[in-house]
């Protein structure tokens, strides 16, 4: 299953919680949390948008850790789809997922 | 060298210009009690440099001749409070004067606009009519471009020069963190206008400081834990053609980040508490990482992410600046690092945060 953050959710993502506006992080992960309890691999191609916050970053994917994901079921469902211009993005993401990881195993 | 001496003799100009408007306005005062009481309302500032005069039907706010954070911080953030002070009473504004201005910095333009923006939304600007006649036709033609004659609902003047050496852009305004489209609009608008095309690194770093500037209002300045009676953010840009130096201003009215960030430990409360930790200090260690007011682990990333605009342009040098509250803070950046923190504190206290970037292109 791939979703375009571009396409499918907004060009300017942007916030971590609801209440900081419509494309946040938080809602990201609503959307993406679902997806991977399906059976199919979830491709996220963060391709197209305008840029990234920490913020929202790190509360769409390091909030999955959060949320009772661990970091072996992500690296094996989960697939972040990146060009030249985002592939530091995604290097952040998976850093953002396994210091989540990390924090959660030290009881943080 | 000569810039600076003309600056300084500007504000030394600008000081000498108030004492003698307060000197003819104390003579003039009437002898009759009361209506000596209503003249001193027209009272002078704290520091004689931004002057609230009485005229027939309310009052006028007088700009300062230099308007600039850099080099007359003091008469700028004292005019801007006047501006906001009408906001929050009954007495009517009348107008604000700009014939004195000779010097506009871009991110003064921009401050003058939200706090004039502000006030239109309070109470609205029907009372006030820019009267452009006595104006510098540069000043004109810049707070023309800002927007402020769409401000006050009327149409530009048609005199406007257009050969020039710098271009302001009109400002954008936004309440949510959805506004944030508008950042786009100043990019493509920047890119339109002046010329100059943003790599796609750039135009990222660009974006991550401005989202995160505009997040930053929404859980801070304008947070729910302490609420405030404003909601906006403001946004411009400006380009100087012969130094090829771009400006990005953005700019909240909100709580300041000295005023929200936590004191870590004992000792640093105790410094802060007796007055040693300056507000430029303050944002210095909010620039710091994992430095925030929710002491949550995985936050607190966003302040740091301010500097990656400046660091994504690889010429010369370039310069973040934030100012909040008293404290004035300047993160100096060449080949994707920082040569330079200078945190500092000012007199004078701007009510809410700008956040100034400044690359040569």
């Amino acid at each position: 299953m791939e979703y375009s953050i571009a396409n499918s959710f907004s060009k300017y993502p942007a916030g971590r919680f609801k209440t900081d506006g419509d494309y946040s992080g938080e809602h990201l992960r609503e959307i993406i949390d679902p997806m991977l309890k399906g059976p199919e691999p979830v491709i996220i191609d963060i391709t197209g948008t305008e840029g990234y916050g920490s913020s929202f970053l790190e509360e769409a994917f390091g909030g999955l850790v959060r949320a009772g994901w661990s970091l072996k079921d992500l690296q094996d469902k989960l697939e972040i789809k990146a060009d030249d211009t985002t592939e530091f993005y995604k290097k952040l993401i998976w850093s953002y997922l396994k210091e989540e990881s990390e924090r959660c195993r030290k009881g943080a | 060298m000569k810039k600076l001496i003309d600056k300084a003799h500007h504000i030394k100009i600008e000081k000498t210009r108030a004492r003698k408007i307060l000197r003819q306005r104390h003579r003039r005062l009437p002898k009759r009690k009361n209506k000596r009481t209503s003249h001193l309302l027209s009272r002078r500032c704290r520091f004689d440099l931004t002057i609230t005069r009485k005229v027939k039907g309310g009052y006028i706010v007088e700009m300062p001749t230099v308007c600039s954070l850099q080099h007359n911080h003091a008469a700028l953030i004292n005019a801007c409070a006047e501006i906001r002070k009408f906001s929050k009473c009954d007495k009517r504004l009348r107008a604000i004067n700009f014939d004195n201005i000779t010097e506009l910095e871009p991110s003064a333009a921009l401050l003058i606009a939200a706090e004039t923006s502000h006030l239109n939304d309070r109470k609205g600007l029907q009372y006030m009519r820019p009267k452009p006649d006595g104006w510098e036709p540069e000043i004109k033609r810049l707070l023309s471009q800002m927007g402020f004659f769409e401000l006050f609902g009327v149409e530009a003047p048609d005199d406007l020069e257009y050969e020039h050496r710098r271009s302001f852009l009109k400002f954008f305004s936004g309440k949510s963190v959805t506004d944030t489209k508008k950042t786009g609009e100043l990019r493509e608008r920047i890119e339109k206008r002046f010329g100059q095309t943003l790599s796609p690194r750039q135009r990222q770093a660009l974006y991550e400081g401005l989202s995160e500037a505009i997040t930053n209002t929404q859980g801070h300045a304008y947070g729910s834990a302490y609420p405030v009676d404003i909601d906006k953010w403001w946004l411009s840009a400006a380009y100087d053609f012969e130094k090829e130096v771009l400006t990005i201003m953005f700019v909240d009215l909100g709580r300041t980040i000295p005023g929200t960030l936590p004191k870590k430990g004992w000792f640093e409360k105790a410094v802060h508490k007796i007055g040693l930790m300056g507000d430029g200090e303050a944002i210095k260690a909010a620039m710091e990482y994992s430095r925030t007011r929710t002491a949550q682990p995985n936050r607190g990333k966003g302040m740091s992410e301010f500097l990656h605009f400046p660091q994504s342009v690889e010429r010369t040098k370039n310069y973040l600046t934030i100012y909040s509250k008293k404290g004035k803070y300047t993160e100096v950046t060449q080949e994707e690092k920082t040569i330079e923190r200078n945190p500092e504190s000012m007199n004078i206290m701007l009510k809410g945060t700008l956040i100034e970037w400044k690359v040569s292109l």
